[in-house]
């Protein structure tokens, strides 16, 4: 793979031009991938979402500093490392620490060893559910998928190739890759908005 | 040793200190090296210098600015005779804008629509000297190193590179003409030591003769054009009734006026000033009452080197300007504190 | 899933062009402008980046209403902050500068001109909050159809003011980038003082500053 232009260019130009929600869109691409690396670093995972807001604050006022000399989640990755580690140093100091960094703090202690918070916001019974029941209708709709859609849209989202790419790989032009790609997510996305609760986004 | 002598100066302002550095000091640098004292007199005779030729040198050419994505160039001239100054800049591209100094007014003219400014640059809060002896603030805060020689524009120069020792502040490499000290290029670099901008001479003729006439002569010419002069007034920060609590490290006030920002008549819409200097850049902090109509949205605008950060604070609108990182002009608008009475 | 118009489908088709980056910068303010309106459009780009993230690892799968609380809470701390601007260059360069005519939402108009030719660095271009609406003159260079009036949202381009006679209200349209004067006068009035731009050069080292010693 030839070096693929960032897919998020046009929206940080966007954002660049002052629309604030072209900001949002970048947002809840990268907010889950985000908090995963987040939640890795931290081990109070109550912290996780305060470290991620504020990674995409501090990435919102440094945009016009990014100039698309590595991948923008490059950029923002490293952001989210600076900010989780300004804000473990800055707990280290405060005597107020939340409950389940005490806790977990001292469990340290007793047993010598790293202790994970088992719960946490997404890991309640219920929303582990609620995310194995998206992983499988997922993987179920990909299987359901006609040949050149799945192929299209494999090529695209774990191959990571540009549309150029998969225009030559697949023989077929550029507009007839968007589209197949464009339907198989709107066939996955069939099966998956029951499951959404933003099935309207009217939340947003 | 040349007398204290009223006279413009520039970031690297001096009081009456004499400019010796020779090109040999070029050669010392290695030298120095260790000796903190030592070292920061050297700092300050390279930029003492640079500075000197900027004031006393006859030079004209075509300048360059790229940077922010965009260029631009202006014909330039400066011209020094005894104790007076003058300088023209006559822009090459986008809308007509030529400036005229002749020692302390600058008269500049948009002729597209006849437009002419005349302004008297009056210093009005003593100024304190930034490179005099003893005050040695350029190298708390950077640190400055001779780099090679290279050739711009056709001449010989020697590469200097300030680097900032913190972060409040962007860096810069300099090309100074190795016979006479001229800047020839600056380039602004950021946090990632990326070019933020250039400007650099394209061509450039340095020891031509003076030719005051070039500046005079458009400074008079004004029939046809409306002429505003924007009167400034000195005042001080806490007579406006401000403080600023929080300074960035370095950074010094070195004026306070307040002017008319959208239309020359002094009565109208006065607009609090007050610059801050760490010796070699410098940031605005403009303080105005708040009016709902005009000052819609916070913004944080950048393009090139400069920052711009504006917001409402209370019932005051607040506006920093700077050639620094959009950080460092956060910390002066928090710093901004409304006094009571 | 039936779309209710062929509009509909196009735009979606666009949005997903947009999730893997393969559309312009029109398309792209555009489908930023279906982002505001559209709830079908926020939950479609929410769900079509699921898909690739859990595509790539099942443990991205995530709980979509937290999604929703995340950018919602977010978006009010992003209200509060500065707009971030940091204007690109115009896409064309070359040749004379253009007349514009510009509408402000209040009626009034002003003239404006547009570069296409680099530009200065010492001007500012900004967006300020607020409506504007755009007409092009018959002979523009870029093909919109004269009777167009509709917010433009191209590639960033400078335009800059004729005039400083009057108060110019600040204008703009979301997605265009137009000049503020108001902007310049503070950039000027900085670079006035602080050293770089008798001359309008915002070199510090090479200008001396407009600024004398007091005798005192």
């Amino acid at each position: 793979m030839v070096n693929a232009p960032d897919a998020d260019a046009p929206l940080i130009e966007r954002v660049k031009a002052g629309d604030v929600k072209a900001f949002e869109m970048l947002v809840v691409k990268y907010r889950r991938r985000i908090e995963r690396l987040i939640g890795r670093m931290v081990r109070d995972v109550d912290l996780v979402p305060d470290i991620a807001q504020e990674t995409f604050i501090r990435a919102y006022r440094a945009i016009p500093q990014f100039r698309g000399e590595s991948a923008f989640y490059t950029w923002l990755y490293r952001i989210a490392v600076n900010t989780a580690k300004k804000q473990l140093m800055e707990l280290k100091r405060d005597p107020l620490v939340t409950e389940s960094a005490r806790a977990s703090r001292d469990e340290d202690e007793d047993n010598g060893s790293r202790v994970e918070n088992e719960l946490t916001d997404g890991e309640t019974p219920d929303a582990v559910l609620a995310s194995k029941q998206i992983a499988s209708a997922v993987n179920f709709a990909i299987e359901a998928l006609s040949d050149d859609l799945r192929q299209a849209i494999t090529l695209r989202e774990i191959d990571g190739f540009s549309y150029e790419e998969i225009a030559e790989l697949m023989n077929c032009p550029i507009g007839t890759v968007r589209s197949r790609i464009f339907r198989a997510r709107e066939a996955i996305a069939l099966r998956l908005r029951p499951l959404l609760d933003t099935r309207d986004g009217e939340r947003w | 040793m040349r007398p204290m002598t009223r006279r413009p100066f520039s970031a690297l302002a001096l009081a009456g200190a004499v400019c010796a550095a020779a090109p040999a000091v070029w050669a010392q640098a290695s030298a120095a090296a260790g000796d903190g004292a030592a070292q920061a007199r050297e700092v300050r005779a390279w930029l003492l210098r640079i500075h000197e030729a900027a004031s006393h040198r006859n030079f004209q050419g075509t300048f360059v600015v790229s940077g922010g994505g965009s260029v631009s160039s202006a014909r330039i001239a400066h011209f020094c005779e005894g104790l007076n100054q003058f300088e023209r800049s006559e822009s090459l591209d986008g809308q007509a804008r030529h400036v005229y100094r002749h020692n302390d007014v600058v008269t500049t003219l948009w002729p597209a629509t006849h437009v002419a400014t005349i302004e008297q640059r009056t210093m009005l809060v003593e100024f304190p000297a930034l490179l005099q002896a003893g005050d040695d603030r350029i190298a708390d805060f950077y640190e400055v190193r001779p780099q090679g020689a290279e050739r711009i524009a056709g001449h010989e120069t020697n590469v200097l590179v300030v680097k900032p020792r913190d972060s409040s502040r962007y860096g810069y490499r300099l090309w100074a003409e190795q016979a006479t000290g001229l800047l020839l290029r600056a380039d602004v670099l950021g946090e990632r030591n990326e070019v933020l901008e250039t400007s650099a001479f394209s061509d450039v003729a340095i020891g031509v003769k003076p030719q005051p006439e070039s500046v005079l002569a458009p400074m008079r010419r004004l029939d046809g054009y409306r002429v505003l002069r924007p009167a400034l007034t000195p005042t001080k920060l806490e007579a406006e009734g401000w403080a600023m609590r929080q300074v960035v490290p370095g950074f010094r006030q070195v004026s306070c006026v307040k002017r008319p920002m959208d239309n020359p008549e002094p009565s109208d819409k006065q607009v609090l000033q007050t610059i801050y200097s760490d010796g070699l850049t410098y940031v605005s902090v403009f303080i105005e009452p708040f009016d709902a109509q005009r000052h819609t949205r916070p913004m944080l605008a950048s393009v090139g080197p400069t920052q711009t950060l504006m917001q409402q604070q209370g019932d005051w609108w607040v506006t920093v300007v700077g050639d620094v990182p959009s950080a460092t002009l956060r910390t002066f608008a928090k710093g901004l504190e409304r006094l009571k009475k | 899933m039936s779309f209710d118009s062929k509009r509909d489908a196009m735009a979606l088709e666009r949005l997903s062009a947009l999730v893997d980056g393969e559309l312009d910068g029109d398309g792209a303010a555009q489908a930023c402008g279906h982002w505001r309106e559209s709830g079908e459009v926020r939950s479609s780009w929410h769900a079509y980046h699921l898909i690739g993230d859990v595509l790539r690892s099942d443990d991205l799968a995530g709980d979509p209403a937290s999604d929703v609380a995340f950018l919602v809470a977010l978006r009010t701390r992003l209200q509060d902050e500065p707009v971030v601007l940091a204007p690109q260059p115009s896409e064309h360069r070359g040749a004379a500068p253009e007349q514009h005519d510009v509408h402000v939402a209040n009626g009034v108009r002003s003239r404006r001109w547009s570069w296409m030719a680099p530009s200065a660095v010492a001007a500012g271009f900004v967006a300020v909050a607020g409506v504007v609406m755009l007409t092009r003159g018959p002979a523009g260079p870029l093909d919109a159809p004269a009777s167009r009036l509709a917010e433009v949202a191209p590639a960033a381009q400078p335009v800059t003011a004729s005039t400083l006679e009057a108060e110019p209200p600040a204008l703009v349209a979301s997605g265009k980038l137009i000049r503020d004067v108001r902007l310049d006068r503070y950039l000027a009035a900085h670079k006035q003082f602080a050293g770089s731009s008798a001359l309008g050069v915002p070199s510090g080292f090479l200008r001396n500053a407009t600024a004398i010693e007091s005798e005192r």
